[in-house]
């Protein structure tokens, strides 16, 4: 079992490999944040438990376009910090002809890589990556960041049993904005499900649990 | 301050049947708003207190953004009916020291480097006073924070001592600080016991100085293990 530790907590004396979530002190490693340590042979780290999100180059988000410009989109990418979709980094060739608020207007939703953060935290986001796509229909739910992980599970594990027992298209942004698409009944299934992972993202066993619960459920459908 | 016919010691303890280096009874509960990002209550005493903790988010207004580190905000607030008489709403003299210096003894902990350009904003409201709501909004507002999942090297833990007919006493209560001789609030970072607010209000003589700062300091430590219980207890199986 992992075990919680607070800010400020010691965590280690030993001189180790540090993840996120840790600092070295005197000579000893510390906790800096709440979360669940992961101590291995010559590793330490703390999965933080809430918190915002910080864009890191390789990550898929789930964008919404907040303001449309000549040349690029604004999306809110659920952080604090705005992100950057150039036109030339739409998946198709663009030739300056068409204006880009009828190919996206504000509102519409993307799945998109990052491709750049700057050091004064400037994030450009692309589609020209396999994978990244426009969302269409379905809808945006948002939970915290750091469970995101959890949500997909180790290998997939928890996001194939949530997309085949629930039966919608599921998509999960790493800065914890979700989209969902599917019949009506299945969505709030899905959405069940999901709020039912945050909110017990620190036990165990919850695969397993989750599988139940929905293929009980689907029954009553 | 002193006021003649009023005794603060009755059989040689205090008013509330205390020693001198006991504290009042301490309660926290952390999580209990659900639209912050972090939030804690907390009873200390009569004190009944609810912080927030929202962030690290955007700044508004623009120009109060730094480019290489986050700001933290505070606001400490009393609600009118806090008080025996009604307190007048927002912002006084009062109220914007206590956010100033609670803004510096939270700021001192947290991590700004790694959310640049950002805010982190911390809302105290006092529902109820009956003296040293300044450290139990500090206690609060660091449980709060941490439950927002910022980071920080450390939690803030605070507790005050004081002076009452000439002996010095920890965490005073209501009557104790109006009719006392002298207030010493203390707020410190437990893991280094580093001080990050201290400020006195009447006079102390040297040694009767030390001795309140090293019973506040106590007082401190025990508020700190209050904390971790508060906070491990959220996520108890």
């Amino acid at each position: 079992m992992r075990r919680l530790v607070i800010p400020g907590e010691l965590v280690s004396k030993e001189n180790k490999k540090m993840g996120t979530g840790v600092a070295r002190k005197d000579g000893e490693i510390h906790s800096n944040q709440l979360g669940l340590l992961d101590e291995k042979e010559n590793f330490v780290r703390v999965i933080p438990l809430s918190g915002g999100y910080n864009p890191k180059e390789i990550d898929f988000v789930i964008g919404v376009v907040s303001y449309v410009h000549n040349t690029f989109w604004k999306l809110d990418i659920a952080s604090p910090y705005k992100s950057i979709l150039p036109g030339g980094e739409f998946f198709r060739d663009l030739r300056g002809k068409e204006r880009l608020r009828d190919i996206l207007p504000i509102g519409s939703a993307v799945y998109v890589k990052i491709k750049e953060v700057t050091k004064s935290k400037g994030v450009f986001t692309t589609l020209k990556w396999r994978g990244a796509t426009v969302l269409k229909g379905g809808f945006l739910i948002e939970i915290s960041p750091s469970k995101v992980p959890r949500l997909i599970g180790k290998k997939d594990s928890m996001i194939d049993i949530l997309r085949s027992e629930s039966g919608c298209e599921i998509l999960v942004g790493q800065n914890g904005v979700i989209w969902i698409n599917g019949p009506v009944e299945n969505m709030d299934l899905a959405i069940e499900a999901i709020r039912y992972i945050e909110a017990n993202s620190h036990k165990r066993g919850l695969t397993d649990y989750v599988k139940n619960m929905l293929i009980e459920k689907r029954k009553n459908l | 301050m002193k006021k003649d016919g009023v005794k603060l010691f009755v059989d040689g303890k205090r008013l509330d049947g205390r020693e001198l280096d006991e504290l009042r009874p301490i309660k926290m509960e952390v999580g209990v708003l659900k639209r912050a990002d972090g939030s804690a209550y907390l009873e200390w005493g009569e004190n009944k207190i609810i912080a927030a903790c929202y962030g690290p988010r955007e700044v508004h207004p623009r120009h109060m953004e730094e480019a290489d580190k986050a700001i933290v905000r505070v606001r400490y607030n009393m609600a009118p009916f806090s008080v025996p008489d009604r307190k007048r709403p927002g912002p006084d003299r009062r109220s914007h020291e206590i956010s100033k210096v609670t803004k510096e003894a939270l700021e001192s902990v947290v991590l700004t480097h790694l959310y640049p350009k950002t805010v982190v904003d911390v809302f105290i409201e006092v529902l109820q006073a009956n003296a040293g709501t300044r450290c139990a909004g500090i206690t609060a507002a660091a449980l709060a924070m941490a439950d927002a999942g910022i980071p920080m090297r450390d939690l803030i833990s605070s507790c005050a001592a004081g002076k009452i007919e000439g002996k010095v006493a920890v965490d005073m209560m209501g009557a104790e600080d109006n009719f006392g001789d002298a207030d010493l609030p203390l707020a410190i970072s437990p893991q280094k016991k580093e001080v990050t607010l201290l400020q006195m209000d009447g006079n102390f003589t040297r040694k009767e100085f030390e001795e309140a700062f090293n019973m506040a300091m106590k007082g401190c430590l025990d508020v700190y293990e209050i904390q971790k219980q508060a906070l491990l207890k959220k996520y108890e199986v």
